[in-house]
């Protein structure tokens, strides 16, 4: 190793470090000298910067992971790889693996993803490759095409398609192309500098001059005068994975305006055309190669950044995104930069001048539909999913208004009861066999909600909703994030933006919802992996900054209800588990202490929904003790019912409350007996204050195999009359 | 021994010793001679190189015949063992550089018995030579290398200009004998006094031998014990004329016996590495070019002012000889020399006389060891160690 030497700017010191190389030298690898003088460049901040090398000679110029003819590429990634405490003990640790790698051969081992060979950047012209390029059929052939372009400003080159030779007429051809010349084999790790140097190397590999030259005529006759051509230039060099096969490594060559003007001149014949040749046969001899700036995006060459996160799911996938506020915005755009294939944008909303401060719109978007401003917004990121705007009013629901054949999710960011409402419409008729999601927010933005919906389970966001208020109260009612969506009501406070005038929102900045968007999104994800096709999924979620954040996060699992159809008028009926393992012990038990021949019963909790034609039967009792039971009849009791009433009432923070009486016929129908409907009628007429709705469950042939029976008498169902009007009644006198 | 082409670098501890087998078994061209007295004791592996040459040159006349010597500087290591060598062998012609002596005029002590020999030999054939008026005939020829105006002192006039060669010149004769196509000897040096670049050393003889007649196939390059400054100047006289390719070099006998003058230089007590010298070696270098040094073992590692050969010049070659390095006494065989044979033109090393290293790949490398060494170990003291208290 010799003495330490400043450069003159003293910006690093040069070591310079003879090594023996015998124990790397090997057949097949690098063809080291006995010795090889290194030069290693330290910088003023090291450890903290790793240390150049460099070889002394530019023999190995052209091998891999050697760059700039002698700069020794040591690391795939200095900033993970490098560790500044390990200082040089480590940097020539990794010396002595790179030698010992290149002596063997094995610097690009074919179980590894290829370091990429370069060509510096000589030209100020951009390419992005954003399509997989072709694949060669054979070894020896070589691909000649087109490559179809998108200029996205000056100097700035998008690759959007490859047409091969054979189609070059029946493709439309776009404003910008380049020419496209793809090898089977491989070029130099370092692509040549000149254009001689290029040509030769295009010609050992099947390139011959005269079709080159074709291709510069035909390219340059393309453009005006003064304007560069551009031939993409390919070789099998990459690979992204282990294992994976070879595919083309790109760069852009620029051919520049003098020598496209000269072959222009020869092409249409230009006066001089001596002197065009003279012209451009001496950029062929002396100019050096142009090559463009390359950036890859091709997915045969690259790794999605996003590999293997929750959210890359949604790559590929069709999602209806209902609301562009201060959830949807933002759920939007990860979307778009997760992959997703098309997204539909639903709002029927304007962006005003206030939602600027949390939502992702500007202020050139005021006045207008929130929907198209952020299509556009989305548009400009330049990723290729396909962006549809939508206005329609989501209050009338979304089956009539999307076809649901063409999207895989739906996301509901509204958090909005309305619509909320309406999908639960949507469901009384219609099965949405695909998952949703749905996000909101607390009053405060200080907790998160996302409920997924999987396809199979039948419910909507509402029932969801109450199954869950239902299932965490009940266990958790002081828990902060209990309370901040199921506040008591003189906790609650409206916010009005414009007081007196405006819609009530939440409270909360840009960043809380983006913190919640991306959290209850990715939560969303996640349990739509995990749950089974009937199963739907609450889960609440503290803002970790907010006072409720040492709380924890509260989540519900529901498993799809028992559907079944009342027979008078028609209401969905869910029955919970719950609810059908206490109708099933009770007739247990009543065989077990008397006979399978008695009738048992017991009340009904739960809630009627008038509004969606829905009853919830959320859980049962066996018979209040005073009641009486035998083969005939089930006189229901009253013993301890208004406590279990009040308790039930309570667990469930209001929602799950008296709804009616079930009893078995166990041998006979489940139909409504004359004891049946006056018990009815007493309940709805003969009591002190009655309800307006009673549920009737029968359990027909209880005995052998019990079939439920609902029945949703209203208080207008069941008129009480004199002996008169019956009479008249049964006379026909009187109408019914 | 001498049935094949090519070239021999004997075994003579640190000093040069080299035959070129011009034509198999019949014309031989030795350069530089050391012949010790302990080299004829077995138990040494220094050769004893005029027993080699008496036994294997061919008989002319009944005795060994050896076609040409050539001498690049009057130095002990350079021509020990010449009168015992003149008395035992015949030599056809003499190559003598007056300019090498120049130095001892005024101090005949200070050369040593074979140089005076030597010199004595060279002047009674060089009167030999102009006494006939032209070639003076086997044994008493001499071929005088020099500068112009050589052959206008007193010594020398009326020396016959066939047998005269200035740097520059290509010789293809031996032994009044012309062998273009076969041989071919392209002198560079030594300059005249006045262009001398350095101190005696600088004063020898340089030459690149061809077997053949293309120099840009590479050859032997022979820079006796030049240093740095008469090498540059060598390269970059024959870069202006336009000569590089009689640099060209297949073997590179390394200079002075491996010495690091050859690219190190003192420039104001610090000594600097020329790295522009061994860009030009290299450079010009034909394929995987071999270095040989003529010399004892080399050290891994020297102190100062130890005489060559020196461990950094061996580290410098190595970097730079696509073949390797090779030293006389580390990869020949006991008391062998490195003979290259020629095969179409390129000096292949006979396997016969080389020893084979161990693999190399088994174990760490030296690099590897020297990283785990300064790393240090984590391990927990293996000795029991005392503490006490201050008093």
């Amino acid at each position: 190793m010799g003495e330490p030497e400043a450069d003159e700017k003293n910006s690093f010191i040069c070591v310079w470090l003879s090594l023996v190389t015998k124990h790397y030298k090997h057949a097949g690898g690098f063809a080291f000298r006995n010795r090889e003088m290194l030069r290693i460049r330290i910088f003023p901040n090291f450890p903290f910067t790793v240390p150049h090398l460099y070889f002394s000679h530019t023999r190995f110029m052209g091998q891999p992971h050697v760059q700039w003819g002698s700069h020794i590429c040591l690391y795939q990634s200095s900033e993970t790889e490098w560790q500044p405490s390990d200082g040089l003990y480590g940097f020539f640790q990794r010396v002595d693996e790179w030698m010992t790698a290149a002596g063997k051969g094995e610097l690009d081992p074919d179980d590894a993803p290829l370091h990429p060979p370069v060509a510096y950047p000589t030209s100020n012209t951009r390419f992005i490759f954003n399509c997989d390029a072709p694949n060669l059929e054979r070894e020896g052939a070589v691909w000649i095409g087109r490559a179809d372009l998108t200029k996205k400003r000056q100097g700035r080159f998008d690759v959007v398609g490859w047409v091969g030779l054979d189609d070059w007429g029946s493709v439309e051809q776009p404003e910008h192309v380049a020419a496209a010349i793809l090898l089977s084999r491989r070029l130099p790790m370092e692509y040549p500098d000149t254009i001689d140097g290029l040509r030769n190397a295009l010609e050992k590999n099947g390139v011959s001059f005269d079709l080159l030259y074709a291709l510069l005529k035909v390219f340059a006759a393309k453009v005006p005068k003064d304007n560069p051509i551009y031939i993409v230039v390919g070789a099998p060099m990459r690979r992204k994975e282990a294992g994976t096969p070879l595919r083309q490594h790109l760069k852009a060559w620029e051919i520049d305006a003098m020598a496209v003007n000269a072959l222009h001149d020869i092409v249409f014949g230009a006066d001089d055309k001596e002197q065009a040749y003279a012209e451009l046969a001496k950029w062929m001899i002396t100019a050096k190669t142009l090559w463009c700036r390359i950036f890859e995006n091709r997915s045969e060459v690259t790794n999605r950044r996003d590999l293997g996160s929750v959210l890359s799911s949604t790559e590929g996938k069709r999602i209806l995104l209902l609301g562009c506020g201060a959830l949807g915005s933002v759920v939007a755009e990860h979307l778009v930069r997760a992959g997703t294939k098309s997204l539909i944008l639903v709002d029927n909303g304007i962006v005003s001048p206030g939602i600027l401060l949390r939502q992702r719109y500007s202020d050139r978007d005021v006045g207008f539909a929130k929907s198209e401003c952020l299509a556009r917004s989305l548009s400009e990121i330049g990723l290729p999913t396909e962006i549809e705007v939508s206005f329609k009013n989501l209050e009338t629901g979304i089956i009539d208004n999307f076809d649901l054949l063409h999207v895989d999710l739906i996301i509901n960011a509204t958090a909005s009861a309305p619509v909320a409402h309406a999908i639960e419409r949507d469901l009384q008729r219609a099965c949405l066999l695909i998952p949703m999601i749905s996000l909101s927010v607390s009053a405060a933005a200080q907790c998160g909600s996302v409920v997924v919906k999987m396809p199979r389970f039948h419910s909507g966001i509402i029932a969801i909703d109450r199954l869950t208020k239902i299932g965490l109260v009940k266990n958790n009612a002081h828990h902060p994030v209990v309370r901040a969506f199921w506040p008591n009501k003189s906790e609650v406070k409206l916010f009005q933006p414009e007081p007196g005038c405006s819609k009530p929102t939440f409270t909360g900045s840009s960043a809380d919802l983006a913190a919640h968007a991306a959290v209850l999104l990715n939560i969303g994800l996640q349990r739509i992996s995990e749950l089974k096709p009937d199963q739907a999924e609450t889960n609440l979620v503290p803002a970790p900054w907010s006072k409720e954040g040492s709380s924890g996060s509260l989540h519900l699992t529901l498993d799809d209800q028992r559907k079944a159809l009342e027979q008078k008028h028609g209401y969905k009926v869910l029955t919970s588990k719950v609810a059908q393992r206490g109708i099933a012990s009770e007739i247990k038990r009543i065989g077990r202490t008397r006979s399978d021949k008695v009738e048992t019963g017991g009340l009904i909790f739960g809630e009627i929904d008038e509004a969606h034609g829905c009853i919830y039967v959320d859980s049962v009792t066996g018979p209040p003790s005073d009641s009486e039971a035998s083969a005939e009849k089930f006189l229901c009791g009253t013993s301890g019912t208004r406590n279990i009433g009040a308790a039930k009432l309570k667990q469930s923070g209001r929602s799950s409350r008296f709804i009616g009486i079930w009893h078995t016929h166990p041998i006979s129908l489940g139909r409504p007996s004359t004891d049946d409907l006056y018990a009815m009628a007493r309940l709805l007429h003969g009591q002190e204050r009655p309800p307006r709705h009673v549920v009737m469950l029968i359990l027909g042939f209880s005995a052998t195999d019990p079939q439920p029976n609902y029945y949703l008498f209203h208080r207008r169902d069941i008129r009480v009359v004199t002996e008169e009007e019956l009479r008249l009644m049964l006379e026909g006198e009187v109408a019914v | 021994m001498f049935d094949s082409r090519g070239v021999l670098f004997w075994p003579v501890g640190t000093g040069d010793s080299t035959t070129f087998v011009v034509r198999e078994d019949k014309i031989m061209f030795q350069v530089d001679l050391r012949h010790t007295a302990k080299s004829e004791d077995d138990e040494t592996d220094c050769a004893p190189i005029i027993d080699h040459l008496e036994e294997n040159l061919p008989e002319v006349d009944g005795k060994p015949y050896l076609s040409a010597f050539a001498l690049t500087h009057p130095d002990e290591d350079h021509i020990l063992g010449f009168a015992e060598l003149l008395d035992r062998v015949t030599i056809g012609e003499l190559w003598f550089t007056p300019r090498v002596f120049r130095e001892h005029d005024d101090d005949e002590d200070g050369m040593c018995e074979d140089a005076q020999a030597f010199r004595d030999e060279a002047h009674r054939r060089v009167t030999a030579t102009i006494d006939a008026g032209g070639d003076p005939g086997s044994g008493d020829r001499i071929r005088l290398i020099g500068y112009d105006t050589l052959l206008e002192e007193e010594h020398y006039q009326g020396f016959p200009e066939e047998f005269f060669s200035v740097p520059g010149h290509v010789v293809t004769a031996l032994n009044g004998e012309e062998l273009e196509g076969e041989f071919r000897a392209f002198i560079h040096a030594p300059f005249k006094q006045d262009d001398s670049a350095g101190d005696r050393n600088d004063t020898s003889l340089v030459m690149q031998v061809v077997l053949g007649d293309d120099p840009t196939g590479g050859g032997v390059l022979l820079f006796g014990d030049h240093k740095y400054p008469t090498i540059r100047q060598i390269f970059d006289v024959s870069k202006e004329n336009g000569n590089e390719d009689n640099l060209k070099w297949q073997i590179l006998l390394a200079s002075h016996h491996c010495s690091k003058s050859v690219m190190y230089q003192d420039e104001d007590g610090i000594e600097v590495l020329k790295k522009d010298i061994l860009d030009d070696f290299e450079r010009l270098q034909v394929g995987d070019g071999m270095v040989v040094s003529s010399s004892l073992s080399v050290p891994t590692s020297n102190s100062s002012g130890d005489n060559p050969p020196h461990a950094k010049a061996k580290a410098r070659y190595e970097e730079i000889a696509g073949g390797g390095f090779l030293c006389t006494h580390d990869d020949g065989g006991h008391s062998a020399p490195l003979q290259f044979n020629l095969d179409a033109g390129q000096f292949v090393l006979d396997d016969a006389s080389s020893v084979d290293e161990p693999h190399s790949s088994e174990g760490k490398s030296a690099l590897a060891a020297a990283v785990e060494t300064a790393r240090g170990s984590d391990e927990t003291p293996s000795e029991k160690v005392g503490f006490g208290q201050w008093s």
